[in-house]
């Protein structure tokens, strides 16, 4: 009965139709899932719904490992870390953060990136989306860059204030580096210093400036 | 075949002749492009944009013309717009255009005087790279110089000579910081 | 020999060392260029724009070229693909609140190429893509939410791709990685 009224005021805090999503996630899950295993994975989804974490990530990772056939356990397995993963970001990222912030964010957290990094993120652009930043983060943290240089480059590009755009470009540049067989720690630390160059007034004292609101150029 | 016989079945429709002047020309594109900008990365993009407009105007090449001098002015204009991208002067170093690793150091290695060579033209503006490079880099006649950039002869010399004074004096300043 | 002209000949010398990755660069733009006249030619590649193509040979071997393009309804889009821009699709058709995206996956000799994604359940059966007229370049226009997505690309039934353009995803869960698409991020909201 608890449950039933902690999901409740979950489904309350959570966006507009939330309630419906997850019964029709319990649907979806019940449908592709076997009986046993079903059943802790729904556990873990409304654990996180009563936390006001967005549940369609955990649906989504137990919908792929059934698609890829992977073992129950792993499953299962999976599906608790990112619910783990989800509210370390929340921690880290604080109360308002968005559902894709989060899911951006758990994804990093678990690839070893620390709170902390996230926490300074945070920090560096307070008001607007960090799920490009977290996502080229974990695009780097992906291919080899290892975890502090990689946060290094995110948080001073993301402090320098540059726009999504330019951390999309960084990404893509220091890829092409480590393709054409660079370091990824060396890649990285060129694509922010490209970045750096080509956004404007980005100062070459650390820490001269404080860090733009989002909607720059 | 001559690179004006490879234009001319290009301009028929041969793109593998096309594909041929790419692989006479390319090298001398990226090296050029790589010094005047000192990025390797941003080199490429530039020479792939110079080379898909080249192919485009395939058209307006003229046979009496010499091919690369052709190649090279949409090079140095597309060179002179990658730059004017550029919001602030900036300092270019060595580790641009060498990859991995660039505290590497071996006397021996000829890689380090082509670094030592980026690092000491690091401090010239466009206009005296493209001046420096066309004439002690590529080794090309004042004439021709003045037809690929479309200054003046009298300018360029100016220009060169600068840029020479210039990054000799960075050059052994550094050449000396190497040897202590 | 005066030290001048020394110094010019170090100076030649140093300058014409060869670009290391040269060969691989100028394969790089022999492949743009043999878009850009398979373009001219009018082989089905008709959304592409080749200013934003690049092909690798790594992945060339590999023979996987997929681009994503976010529309911009909205104000609230932003591209983020390689550089292959597909066209815009009809806004009439997109329910408020997603947007329209084309998924561009190139694999020649696949008899099917489907994409499995968080929007779809990841259900290989969900979103088949359709074949172009080259044979090779895949596609399919799924409508989706604002917001973060993980996806793939099954070939013929049973090779799980990620897209080698998109930012990857940082945990391998099930052994092989993901791509991550962002739709509608725009912080000028």
């Amino acid at each position: 009965m608890r449950r039933l009224v902690a999901l409740a005021l979950a489904s309350l805090l959570l966006a507009p139709g939330r309630a419906s999503a997850d019964e029709s996630e319990e649907a979806r899950l019940r449908a592709r899932l076997k009986p046993e295993l079903a059943t802790p994975v729904i556990e873990v989804v409304r654990a996180a719904a009563a936390e006001s974490l967005p549940t369609a990530p955990l649906v989504a990772r137990a919908l792929e490992g059934a698609s890829r056939q992977a073992g129950d356990a792993a499953i299962l397995e999976a599906v608790r870390r990112y619910a783990a993963g989800l509210a370390a970001a929340r921690r880290a990222l604080g109360p308002t953060a968005r559902p894709a912030e989060l899911d951006a964010g758990a994804g990093a957290l678990m690839a070893g990136v620390p709170e902390d990094s996230l926490a300074s993120l945070k920090r560096a652009r307070p008001a607007g989306s960090l799920v490009i930043p977290l996502v080229v983060l974990s695009d780097f943290v992906a291919r080899g860059v290892p975890v502090a240089d990689a946060s290094n480059a995110v948080l001073a590009a993301t402090r320098a204030g540059a726009p999504d755009p330019a951390l999309l470009r960084m990404r893509e540049r220091t890829h092409e580096r480590i393709l054409r067989g660079e370091a990824p720690s060396g890649a990285s630390r060129e694509g922010l210093r490209e970045l750096l160059m080509k956004t404007p007034g980005t100062p070459k004292e650390r820490g001269s400036r404080e860090p733009r609101a989002k909607g720059g150029p | 075949m001559t690179d004006a016989e490879l234009v001319t079945r290009a301009v028929a429709g041969d793109v593998g002749a096309f594909e041929d002047l790419v692989a006479r020309h390319h090298a001398a594109c990226l090296r050029f492009a790589a010094h005047v900008l000192g990025d390797r990365i941003e080199a490429e993009d530039v020479v792939q944009e110079t080379l898909l407009r080249a192919y485009r105007s395939l058209g307006t090449y003229q046979e009496r013309q010499q091919f690369r001098p052709w190649l090279f002015r949409i090079l140095v204009n597309r060179c002179r717009t990658a730059a004017g991208r550029a919001h602030a002067h900036r300092l270019r170093t060595a580790v641009e255009l060498t990859p991995g690793d660039a505290t590497v150091r071996d006397a021996t290695d000829g890689f380090e005087l082509r670094s030592r060579l980026s690092r000491a033209m690091a401090g010239l503006d466009a206009m005296h790279r493209e001046a420096f490079v066309l004439k002690l880099g590529e080794g090309l006649e004042y004439e021709e110089i003045a037809r690929i950039t479309g200054a003046s002869v009298p300018a360029l010399k100016m220009r060169v000579k600068r840029a020479r004074d210039q990054v000799r004096a960075r050059w052994e300043e550094l050449e000396h910081d190497e040897q202590r | 020999m005066n030290n001048g002209d020394r110094w010019d000949d170090d100076v030649r010398g140093a300058y014409q060392l060869p670009i290391e990755g040269e060969e691989q660069a100028r394969d790089r733009a022999i492949g743009r260029l043999r878009r850009e006249s398979a373009k001219r030619r009018g082989l089905g590649a008709w959304w592409l724009d080749p200013d934003g193509l690049r092909m690798y040979p790594a992945l060339a071997a590999a023979c996987v070229l997929a681009v994503l393009v976010i529309g911009a309804w909205g104000g609230a889009a932003w591209m983020a693909s390689r550089g292959v821009r597909a066209p815009r699709p009809t806004i009439a058709t997109i329910p408020s609140g997603s947007t329209a995206v084309t998924f561009v996956f190139r694999a020649p000799g696949a008899t099917r190429v489907s994409l499995v994604g968080d929007f779809n359940g990841w259900d290989p059966n969900a979103t088949p893509l359709a074949r172009a007229t080259t044979g090779e370049i895949w596609t399919a226009q799924v409508p989706l939410e604002h917001g973060l997505h993980a996806y793939a690309f099954v070939i013929d039934g049973q090779d799980w791709e990620p897209d080698p353009a998109a930012p990857l995803a940082p945990v391998a869960t099930f052994g092989r990685r993901n791509s991550l698409l962002v739709v509608g991020e725009d912080q000028a909201l």
